[in-house]
């Protein structure tokens, strides 16, 4: 009964829009420069959430966050200069991509460092068969008995069909 | 209280399991091997048992239960009441403990009868693992404890997991996947114990790796599906550090589900194969970790608590286990095989594992390196979704097109004509795909390269599906039924690795088309004020609240006028719980295959009679989760279980033979 009382109470206030976010966001610029807008927004993080972008996220925080870099790009600042500004305010933690510099180098060159050294280990691997060995598709030629039908007999596949078929 | 109190049991009959069958396998004797059987069964019973004390205490609405009065709520509906088993940490790790007594024992019952020494080594080890999860429950993570005095009410269940019905099924198909990787564990650990894994264990070792992938697939897909649907920024992988915890075993696991056809046919990388196959397991257990211990913020993480230290000890021990049994047993499963050309499929396979390690490496070192900058430099950085999509991308766009290029290299050395004449029409038909995209209007190097690839691969694939029909139908007369039956079922893993190629095609490209290509805008309306997207027509008409037993919520109701003209009215909301105040938004999707029309509430004023949106249009989009019966099918496709004749053929190893037994081609070549 309690529960009942409280939530209709609830109700009742959220009607009135006394429990309801407030503050909407700043109205979209113009396009060119609100592509602007939403391109910078991606690559800040919110200040309160959870890892995801100023862009992204619904929390107020994100919201306000939004319109700074509304109000930046209006004032027509460079994007660095704006970058610039979120980094001191809120510290490196604010860009979602480290900047590619110093120790950061690791996390952006760890990646390419494994491809190229597995490409490396794989290209040693190989061991061509010595000269006259046949190859292996050759050795594994349908049997006499097999029908090989003149179109496709080169398709290795179709031949281990065609053997699967045998049994 | 009876359900500690089995959790305790449970805990005994695992150690007592564990002991027993380690050291009788090690022993070599079959003595222990019953007891060891009746340990499983024991420790299995137990789980149950305490899963079903926890869930009668929740629907009886039992406060006096530490657990219930955390998450229960006499207001909650029966369901989500149910569900709340696995809303919060203790009882999500309660809920693994179930899953894993049921893995455990389905694999001793089925392979009851194999070598009882590797039976007692495999369940030694699975049963090890036991122990760990049952102390688990037992201490750190401890649902049983008593509250007193005893609330009348609980706070209810997280409100983001009451907001949507995929919250029913997402995370046991997502446990599921993770527990299920202990299997694959013991398994390979049996194998490195004795030194030796013949084809007779391979099987299992992939079947149930099988499994736990179907299970980590599925989950991992609807948990988009449930982030899309719930969370309302419009996205539905934001590369959080709870996504690519589930995301790592995922990568590895797929690795190990390629490498094992090169270990099958070419008696190579015997050695990487189960490094793959515990990688699999300690990746599932590090990402519990990093997700559940409280060490980063998450948007999936309703949990956190003090396990991080007893999660970190089991962590080490399990480095130390898997290196040491690698290096000292590793020299026992040298290669036999060898690699003869770079144009063969052995070799693609090596690429697609370099590939899918890269990404893997990639994920754990972004995912990890605010951790590592924090520790070496003193300074807090993010690793976020603008890094994540650029190493991807690439990786992705690698992955589709070794898909295409590895089921047409056939195995050893290769006529480069024919395999070159095969490459001719599905390359051409992915070309002429692009051209038609970018004459269609679409640009960017990536999407077009994804589309032109994801043609060629679609045909090659169908390709293979098609050819075993076709010959059966025309050199055996088959009808279509029959034929499709018989070449299905006479090589079930490669039919079913395709019918899964072409789902992963069809997420890969619409991941690519709704990232690349989607509109967005945002808004604050008057009432009957207007705003345009993409061709649709929004028109703001007004509120209404409404109730429900466990919220209350306010909806804006949106007039949407598609671009062909049909009216439909949309209501993103924002939900009130008691136990949060924040409010929760809910957004509203309007589905077609074509697009999806996204609206979120972002804000609304009764006073000023305004309402603000957030409006996307996201191309293809719902095709990410329309894959998952082609996910499944193929699947279970190539899980389901031959016939024992078959398998006995396909397990005799062709000993110590490169070229492997002609007639069994089409079967081991499962891609």
């Amino acid at each position: 009964m309690n529960a009942v009382l409280v939530s209709l109470t609830l109700a009742l206030s959220l009607a009135t829009g006394q429990f309801a976010p407030q503050q909407a966001a700043s109205d979209p610029l113009a396009p060119a420069q609100e592509a602007r807008v939403q391109q910078l927004a991606k690559k800040l993080r919110c200040a309160v959430c959870q890892g995801l972008s100023v862009a992204d996220s619904p929390s107020s925080m994100a919201r306000a966050q939004l319109d700074k870099v509304r109000e930046l790009v209006s004032a027509g600042k460079t994007d660095p200069e704006i970058v610039d500004y979120f980094v001191a305010r809120y510290g490196e933690w604010v860009l979602l991509e480290p900047r590619a510099e110093g120790f950061n180098w690791f996390v952006w060159l760890g990646p390419v460092a494994l491809v190229l050294g597995g490409l490396f280990v794989i290209l040693k691997q190989r061991q061509p068969l010595p000269e006259g060995a046949t190859p292996a598709e050759a050795a594994q030629a349908p049997s006499p008995s097999t029908p090989a039908p003149s179109t496709d007999d080169a398709d290795p596949y179709l031949q281990a069909v065609r053997r699967e078929l045998e049994r | 209280m009876l359900g500690y109190g089995l959790v305790l049991a449970g805990l005994a009959f695992a150690a007592f399991g564990a002991i027993l069958g380690l050291v009788g396998g090690l022993r070599r004797t079959d003595a222990s091997y019953p007891w060891v059987l009746r340990a499983v069964w024991g420790f299995a019973a137990c789980m149950i048992g305490s899963n079903l004390v926890m869930v009668e205490a929740l629907i009886n609405h039992d406060f006096s239960v530490k657990y219930v009065a955390q998450v229960g709520s006499r207001a909650t509906p029966l369901i989500y009441t149910i569900v709340s088993l696995w809303s919060a940490l203790e009882g999500s790790i309660l809920f693994w403990g179930l899953i894993m007594g049921v893995y455990l024992a389905a694999f001793a019952f089925v392979h009851r009868r194999e070598h009882a020494r590797y039976m007692q080594l495999a369940l030694g080890t699975m049963l090890a693992v036991g122990v760990f999860f049952a102390f688990l429950i037992a201490g750190p993570a401890n649902p049983w404890g008593a509250v007193s005095p005893v609330p009348a009410d609980g706070p209810g269940p997280n409100p983001l997991l009451q907001n949507h019905f995929l919250m029913i099924i997402h995370p046991p198909m997502l446990y599921a996947g993770y527990v299920g990787m202990t299997v694959p564990f013991g398994v390979a650990v049996a194998g490195l114990l004795r030194g030796e894994i013949g084809e007779a264990w391979m099987a299992p070792l992939r079947r149930w790796t099988l499994i736990a992938w179907m299970f980590l697939t599925l989950g991992i897909v609807l948990g988009s599906w449930w982030a899309y649907a719930v969370l309302g920024w419009g996205g539905y992988w934001a590369w959080d550090p709870v996504e690519n915890a589930s995301f790592l075993p995922w990568l590895t696991a797929t690795a190990f589900m390629h490498s094992t056809m090169v270990q099958e046919r070419k008696r190579m990388l015997k050695l990487w194969t189960l490094s793959l196959a515990l990688a699999s397991f300690v990746l599932t257990i590090l990402g519990t970790f990093m997700t559940r211990s409280g060490i980063f913020n998450s948007v999936h993480s309703f949990t956190q608590s003090d396990i991080g230290p007893t999660f970190l000890v089991f962590i080490a021990i399990l480095l130390v286990v898997c290196i040491g049994l690698l290096a000292t047993r590793g020299h026992l499963l040298a290669p036999e095989g060898r690699l003869t050309s770079m144009m063969s499929r052995e070799a693609s396979i090596l690429v697609n594992n370099l590939v899918f390690v890269a990404i893997t490496f990639t994920v754990l070192l972004g995912t990890l390196y605010p951790l590592v900058s924090e520790a070496v430099r003193g300074i807090r950085v993010s690793v976020g979704e603008p890094y994540f999509n650029k190493m991807a991308v690439p990786g992705g766009i690698a992955v589709l097109f070794l898909m295409g290029v590895g089921p047409v290299l056939p195995w050893g050395t290769p006529d480069k004509a024919a395999v070159r004449r095969q490459f001719l029409i599905p390359a051409a038909v992915g070309l002429v795909i692009t051209i038609a995209c970018y004459a269609a209007g679409l640009r960017g190097v990536y999407p077009l390269l994804t589309f032109g690839l994801g043609g060629f691969v679609t045909v090659i694939t169908l390709r293979e599906l098609a050819v075993p029909v076709r010959v059966r139908m025309t050199e055996r007369k088959e009808g279509l039924v029959t034929a499709v039956a018989t070449a299905t079922s006479k090589a079930r893993r490669r039919f079913g690795g395709y019918v899964v190629h072409l789902g992963i095609v069809v997420i890969i490209v619409a991941v690519a088309a709704s990232s690349a290509y989607v509109k967005h805008t945002s808004g604050t309306l008057k009432k009957d004020g207007t705003m345009m997207l993409d061709g649709y027509q929004l028109k703001y008409v007004g509120l209404s609240s409404g109730e429900e037993p466990h919220r209350t919520f306010v909806a804006a109701r949106l007039e949407v006028t598609a671009p062909n003209g049909t009216v439909s009215e949309l209501r993103p909301r924002m939900n009130y719980y008691e136990r949060s105040t924040d409010p929760v938004g809910t957004p509203a999707v309007r589905e077609s295959p074509k697009e999806d029309l996204y609206v979120s509430l972002m804000a609304f004023s009764e006073t000023t009679g305004t309402a603000s949106f957030n409006v996307w249009v996201f191309p293809l989009v719902g095709w990410i989760w329309y894959s998952l019966p082609l996910l499944l099918l193929g699947t279970l496709i190539a899980v389901w279980p031959q016939r024992r004749a078959a398998m006995l053929r396909a397990d005799a190893p062709p000993v110590g033979a490169a070229p492997p037994l002609p007639g069994t081609d089409a079967e081991r070549g499962a891609a």
